[in-house]
């Protein structure tokens, strides 16, 4: 019951059990196109078209400009460029992944054009060998490109972003092949890019390690055309077949007589499961099993592949062919008693005001799921927007009458998301004609990223909101343009609009476009426009090479980031800043002066000490030469460790080294008074080394230097040099009490518990008796020695209480008693018991 | 051998996460490398590792040896590949330049690759350029801030944060301060309040707000966080407290035995030393390690006693299968109670040394600010001991800061008797304290300590070791300056404020840096803004329940401050959790040894007895 309007059916053209449908997408713009003496070359999935005059064939040429003219259209035939052709003659030219035109010269030079004519700074050439051989054959690939010279070598460039020509593995040929196809790196098992060469009957595969065989007795092939999903190969052979393969060669799908004498002027896979081939003016399709269709031809046209079908472009219009699918088969073909079908008629009665819709939905009531999905998906499938409005509205129709749940409601939304966007790009100011299978493979972002190459930046802005994207490369990619198209304006004025525009949106990386106008030679407006940025570590690097740099060093410091302080000052010190003001500016920052100064200490302590020198820093001074005489006593008692034996002169003269580093380090801590301890004790420190250097001379071994000064007391006492000892005392200044404490500790380590109770009974002694008996204990001493040593203790309760200790009860007892200290004999009572 | 990891599902915010990424990034960063690998680590990276990944992990991704960073060159090896993992510090990055340089020099070619923890940056870059080899290593960074010690512990581990700070005015352990902090907002959402105290705690909050600014709408989610407080602690507005002797239980074990990446190792001398870990996985450790060292005894024994009443009660048959099942539980804790008691035992030796026992009451009578000099004779006396330089520089700092600077008279004789008996070297290290402000000469004006300590009743009496009531018990009566900061900001603002903490207010002025409060929130279009806490009314009013509280020590933290928190987090009237986070777990020693410069280190190694001569 579908009225007749509305149905799209008599378009269709079965083919076997399917349908197939050529609609017109646009009447081209274009005028006086002829494409017969033209090259053409369609951008994919509605992309861009460029043309230029075949210089292969013979035309009439009249007018002044004998140079051909590159000229570049929107798929709708409106005029995007044109510019003048000045160079070589042209090998290839094809359209890049990107959307950018790639000419290739017969001299293997490639040059690059945005689709706006405008030359971009990536121009390559295939090599010397190549230029020397000459080509065969050139293939464009969305990422690069492929050359066969005529001495029969294969070159390749993978990736445009930094193009290297690569040689392939050698095919070995004798004779030139008679086509070739390329095998995209994202369809390959290797994951490397493939060339499939027909030569005799053979296929061969080459990469760039190996050339194999692929395929043996295939037939002789005149033409090959891998399909885009890359699983297939269809090839025209010599004798007027048609034949697909899987890709591999391992296994024939089909074969076609065609019956034609000449071969197609085109090869082309109307998506992945037919092929398209047509001649002078005639279009084949044939379908994957052998059934066919055939259109006639008004003039030439280019066809250009898709995911989902194949574009017909001609001089008067652009159509796309492609398989109808499903979900429209179901709901438009006649007589379809499909739930969808039954769906669409009950949503036309409803809206006649007719009571049999509610019978027509009651038909359906338990497919009702299954009947919205497929409205809502041939909604997606039309393009007609009228037919588009009607479909969604019978699947809301339906989801309405659906157990909750049961169709989700998202998928409505996405639907109509996507028709929205479509239908924009559709629009013949646009003139990109997506379809819903090639929007979803080429993905949202890379649209929004063709949309700004394009110039479309309020369509892309607005599809990236309404799906939530990321806007900040729209604006940014906007703001660059802009400022590009405006270099007779001021700088402030650049500014205001930029900002104007953009103060809405929050998070914009502004450092990106200050960086795109420094790289235009807009320094000025770039800092401008650096004020806005948010981001410190984006804005240092940029300020420091707009050569603002004390502007960098305050942001770093401000950032908190360390790091950038480093960054900043770092440039400064190495470029363009003069030494004396690279201080006076560190010397205004205490934080990157310090971080400096710390950096030094570690890298470049020669440096600091020129730096602490240039400041009047005497203690600083001071502080790197104690350091480095430290450094060098080091070293000096590495080498006494690894026992490697250099003379004793020599050691001298290193400890000379050092004892002098430490008086000229006494002398810079003397200028100021804040740090005459620090002056004092450099200087002590310096004669400690020289009185040690004259102990080892005299012990003959090296156990002196290194120590403190009450560490060479100690060696002496144990080499049992007193006399050496007392010297060192007396040179050091030490009291009575410290040297006592120093004898009592080294004999008690000693473990000379006789020469301790000697020292104790001296008549000089000066310490304490617990001293003794403390450091005898710490060093386990026995108990007898310890007792001789409790026996002088003076007072009789802590006597008492001692021997206790030591378990002499029996002492203790006697002890306490002398003094009658009932509490301590008690206390000794209990310990016993 | 291997030890059991800390559990970290069990804090009030489930910190396992933060393991697994880093476990996962460690994976990637591997396996970005292919094939076998030589995987050489900084000493410092390497304690830390075995907290998120053990050996069989690092085996499984193609570590076919594990070395320790040296300039050496490499020699003997199998692979192609070596992987560096260190901190992005010069030193490391001069350390591995001088490996490859040497490793060339023997005509050995390998492929370079070095990680920087947490990021790479420019000062390693370019200590590679300078050395020529910058050509020749892949840069890549692992991005690991906050490590997770425990269930309620994580940890930057820049451990010289605080001597950077306050020595060198290198401010980077800020950033990465604020860095870790933004992390683990991104993971557990916007922490809605931050307070805090100090001139370093107030930069870290200025960065938070920065960075949160910097991000604009892509910054973490505020509302419905996991995590309610930031409190950040500046370790400059109380030095003193790790200075001090910490005497719980936990604080003991590190003040004793050290405790490195929450491992112990024990074992008498020329014995084989045993290590384990200690953490809340360990459940005889949980309970016992906050406590005071004085109830830990009686703890113990009581524990084994019930075990053993427990035993000879169930030897009956009309036990049932089901009785006998708990008590074969609690046996299994019997490994766990023999090695306490152990432990218990080593620290006893240990704090029953005179010298201990000097210490402690040198500390006690300086906080009391009685008998100076009597405490100056004393600690000169330690060091005729020979006493550890660490220890007595400790007592010095204690001394000074509590007293307003080292008296006129003690000055010299002590900075004098350091040097004569650890050696000339040192005057760098007095140097360094005195110009971080730890050290000083007494002037004139009045000391703050004494205000502090009256105000935040920092000393009391009569604490109860076995039931404590204040977080004093930590230090045997004296309560950290930090903790009562952090009751103090918990309870400002709640409305339940009181003459005693406008007396606080009064003395935290005395103490240099700001107090601040404010809300992490979003003005009208979404994006971050921060908000001062006292522009929104009745905040504190409306929530009862009890919340989370995480507690930022800049400048590291040690475990007796931890046990203080844990403790608070029992006190019905605080009712909050916390979580810890710190740049680094430290004591007084570790603390002071950041203090030290690498020529002096160097030096103090002739001074091991093993090195004199005898």
């Amino acid at each position: 019951m579908v009225e007749g309007n509305l149905s799209p059916v008599g378009g269709w053209d079965a083919c076997g059990n399917r349908f197939y449908s050529k609609s017109e997408l646009y009447q081209m713009a274009w005028t006086d196109v002829d494409l017969d003496s033209l090259r053409v070359a369609c951008a994919r999935y509605g992309g861009p078209i460029a043309t230029i005059r075949d210089d292969r064939k013979m035309v009439l040429v009249s007018g002044g400009i004998t140079q051909p003219l590159v000229k570049i259209y929107n798929s709708a035939g409106t005029q995007l460029a044109v510019f003048i052709w000045d160079k070589g003659r042209i090998e290839a030219l094809g359209w890049t992944s990107a959307e950018d035109l790639m000419i290739v010269e017969q001299t293997g030079e490639v040059h690059m054009y945005s689709m706006f004519g405008v030359q971009l700074q990536r121009n390559f050439s295939m090599g010397s060998e190549v230029q020397r051989e000459g080509i065969l054959q050139c293939q464009l690939h969305g990422t690069g490109l492929v050359v066969l010279t005529k001495g029969l070598q294969l070159w390749a460039v993978s990736g445009l972003e930094d193009p290297r020509p690569h040689k392939l593995a050698s095919p070995r040929l004798k004779e030139a092949p008679s086509c070739m196809a390329i095998m995209q790196p994202h369809h390959t098992l290797s994951g490397c890019l493939e060339v499939l060469l027909a030569v005799g009957t053979n296929i061969m595969t080459v990469d760039v390690d190996s050339a194999e065989q692929s395929g043996t007795g295939v037939g002789s092939i005149q033409q090959l055309c891998i399909a885009p999903n890359g699983q297939f190969v269809a090839a025209y052979t010599a004798d007027g077949r048609l034949k697909v393969w899987t890709s591999d060669f391992t296994k024939a799908l089909s074969e076609f007589a065609t019956q034609s004498e000449k071969p197609p002027e085109q090869l082309e896979w109307c998506g992945t499961d037919s092929v398209v081939m047509c001649w002078q003016d005639i279009l084949l399709m044939v379908g994957p099993y052998g059934d066919w269709i055939k259109h006639d031809l008004e003039g030439k046209t280019v066809l250009v592949s898709e995911c989902d079908g194949v574009r017909l472009v001609s001089a008067e219009k652009h159509e796309l062919l492609s398989r109808v699918p499903d979900s429209l088969v179901d709901v438009f073909k006649i007589g379809s008693t499909a739930p969808g079908a039954l769906l669409f008629d009950a949503r036309q009665l409803f809206e006649q005001q007719n009571a049999r819709a509610d019978e027509a939905l009651r038909s359906i009531v338990g497919q009702l799921p299954q009947a919205v999905a497929t409205c809502v998906d041939a909604a997606g499938a039309e393009m007609d927007s009228i037919r588009q409005a009607a479909l969604m509205k019978a699947g809301c129709y339906g989801r309405a009458f659906c157990p909750v749940g049961s169709y989700p409601r998202k998928r409505i939304l996405q639907i109509c998301q996507s028709l929205r966007i479509l239908n924009a790009l559709r629009g013949s100011d646009v003139g990109m004609p997506l379809t819903l299978p090639q929007l979803e493979a080429l993905t949202p972002s890379v649209l929004v990223s063709r949309l700004i190459n394009g110039r479309r930046h309020l369509l892309a802005l607005r599809i990236a909101e309404m799906l939530n994207m990321d806007t900040d490369k729209v604006l940014v990619h906007w703001a660059c343009q802009k400022i590009s198209a405006s270099l007779q304006q001021g700088d402030e004025e650049v500014q205001e609009v930029v900002r104007g525009k953009l103060q809405r949106y929050r998070g914009i990386r502004y450092s990106l476009i200050a960086s795109h106008a420094e790289s235009v030679g807009r320094k000025r407006l770039a800092t401008l426009l650096l004020e806005y940025e948010t981001c410190a570590a984006d804005q240092v690097p940029l300020l420091l090479s707009l050569g603002e740099m004390e502007g960098a060093l305050t942001k770093a410091i401000d950032s908190g980031d360390t790091d950038l302080v480093y960054l900043a000052i770092f440039r400064m010190y190495r470029k363009g800043m003069p030494s004396k003001s690279f201080l006076e500016t560190i010397n205004a920052k205490p934080l990157a002066k310090r971080l400096f100064i710390s950096y030094c200490h570690r890298r470049e302590p020669e440096l600091l000490e020129q730096l602490y020198l240039g400041m009047a820093s005497w203690q600083g001074v001071g502080h790197m030469r104690l350091c480095a005489a430290l450094r060098k006593a080091n070293r000096i008692r590495k080498a006494a460790e690894a026992g490697s034996s250099s003379s004793q002169a020599g050691l001298i003269s290193d400890n000379t080294e050092v004892v002098q580093l430490l008086v000229r380090a006494s002398e810079q801590y003397s200028q100021t008074k804040e740090h005459v301890f620090q002056s004092k004790a450099c200087a002590e420190f310096a004669k400690l080394r020289t009185v040690q250097a004259e102990l080892e001379q005299e012990a003959g071994q090296s156990c002196f230097l290194g120590c403190s000064v009450i560490q060479t007391v100690q060696q002496c006492l144990r080499l049992g040099n007193a006399r050496a000892a007392e010297r060192v005392r007396h040179t050091f200044k030490l009291s009575d009490k410290r040297f006592g404490w120093v004898k009592v500790q080294t004999l008690a380590t000693l473990k000379d518990w006789e020469a301790l109770e000697a020292l104790c009974k001296e008549k000089k002694n000066v310490l304490p008796i617990p001293v003794y008996i403390a450091a005898a204990k710490a060093n386990g001493a026995p108990p007898q020695a310890c007792a001789k040593l409790v026996a002088r203790l003076p007072d009789a309760s802590r006597k008492a209480e001692e021997y206790a200790a030591l378990g002499m009860f029996q002492e203790a007892a006697e002890t306490a008693a002398t003094v009658k200290d009932s509490a301590m004999l008690s206390k000794i009572q209990g310990m016993v018991e | 051998m291997s030890t059991p990891f800390p559990n970290l599902t069990s804090g009030s915010v489930p910190l396992s996460r933060i393991r697994e990424d880093a476990r996962k990034s460690l994976v990637e960063a591997l396996d970005s490398v292919r094939g076998k690998k030589v995987l050489i680590l900084d000493r410092k990276v390497s304690g830390f590792l075995g907290l998120i990944a053990e050996v069989p992990l690092l085996k499984e991704h193609g570590v076919d040896r594990l070395l320790y960073l040296s300039e050496e060159p490499l020699q003997g090896i199998e692979v192609r590949s070596v992987v560096y993992l260190v901190r992005s510090r010069i030193e490391n990055a001069q350390l591995i330049a001088q490996q490859i340089l040497r490793t060339n020099k023997l005509g050995t070619k390998l492929e370079y690759s070095v990680f920087f923890m947490p990021r790479r940056t420019m000062v390693c870059e370019k200590v590679f350029q300078e050395e020529g080899i910058f050509a020749d290593v892949t840069l890549a960074e692992y991005p690991l801030d906050f490590i997770p010690f425990d269930s309620d512990i994580l940890s930057l581990e820049l451990d010289t944060a605080y001597k950077e700070l306050v020595l060198d005015g290198d401010t980077s352990s800020l950033y990465y301060t604020a860095r870790g902090l933004m992390q683990l907002q991104g993971l557990y959402g916007t922490i809605g309040q931050v307070k805090g105290k100090g001139p370093h705690a107030l930069a870290v909050k200025n960065l938070l707000t920065l960075m949160r600014k910097e991000m604009g709408t892509k910054a973490p989610r505020t509302g419905g966080g996991q995590i309610d407080t930031l409190v950040l602690v500046d370790r400059t507005v109380d030095p003193l407290t790790p200075l001090c002797t910490q005497l719980t239980y936990e604080g003991l074990v590190d003040e004793t035995l050290h405790i490195k990446n929450g491992v112990v190792q024990l074992g008498a001398e020329g014995q084989k030393q045993q290590k384990f870990a200690l953490n809340s996985a360990d459940k005889v450790y949980q309970e016992l390690r906050d406590l005071s060292f004085a109830a830990v005894g009686p703890k113990l024994s009581e524990r084994a006693k019930t075990l053993q009443t427990d035993y000879k009660g169930s030897k009956g048959p009309e036990r049932s299968l089901a009785e006998l099942k708990d008590f074969a539980a609690q046996l299994k804790s019997l490994p766990n109670i023999t090695r306490h008691i152990n432990l218990a035992e080593a620290i006893n030796r240990a704090i029953s040394r005179q010298n201990f026992r000097d210490r402690v009451t040198v500390e006690q009578s300086l906080l009391d600010g009685h008998s100076i000099d009597g405490c100056c004779e004393t600690i000169e006396t330690l060091m005729y001991q020979n006493e550890d330089l660490m220890t007595v520089l400790r007592l010095l700092c204690i001394l000074s800061h509590t007293q307003g600077g080292v008296p006129r008279k003690h000055w010299d004789v002590l900075r004098r008797e350091v040097l004569h008996t650890y050696g000339h070297e040192h005057v760098l290290t007095l140097a360094a304290l005195q110009d971080a402000g730890l050290l000083k000469l007494q002037q004139g004006g009045r000391p703050t300590f004494p205000v502090v300590k009256k105000a935040f009743r920092l000393l009391l009496d009569n604490v109860n070791d076995t039931d404590p009531t204040d977080i004093a018990y930590t230090y045997a009566g004296y309560a950290p300056l930090s903790i009562r900061l952090v009751e103090h900001a918990l309870r400002s603002g709640s409305g339940e404020g009181s003459n005693k903490d406008s007396a606080m207010d009064e003395a935290l002025k005395a103490i240099p840096g700001a107090t601040f409060d404010v809300l992490q929130t979003v003005d009208e279009h979404g994006l971050p803004v921060e908000q001062a806490a006292s522009a929104v009314r009745g905040l504190g009013a409306r929530d009862k329940k009890r919340r989370v509280v995480l507690v930022m020590f800049i400048g590291g933290v040690t475990f007796a401050e931890i046990g203080a928190l844990r403790f608070l987090s029992t006190r019905p009237e605080v009712r909050s959790d916390f979580i810890v986070a710190t740049t680094k777990l430290n004591n007084g020693t570790s603390m002071l040894e950041t203090f030290l410069e690498d020529v002096v280190t160097e030096a103090m190694l002739s001074k091991q007895p093993g090195s004199v001569l005898t």
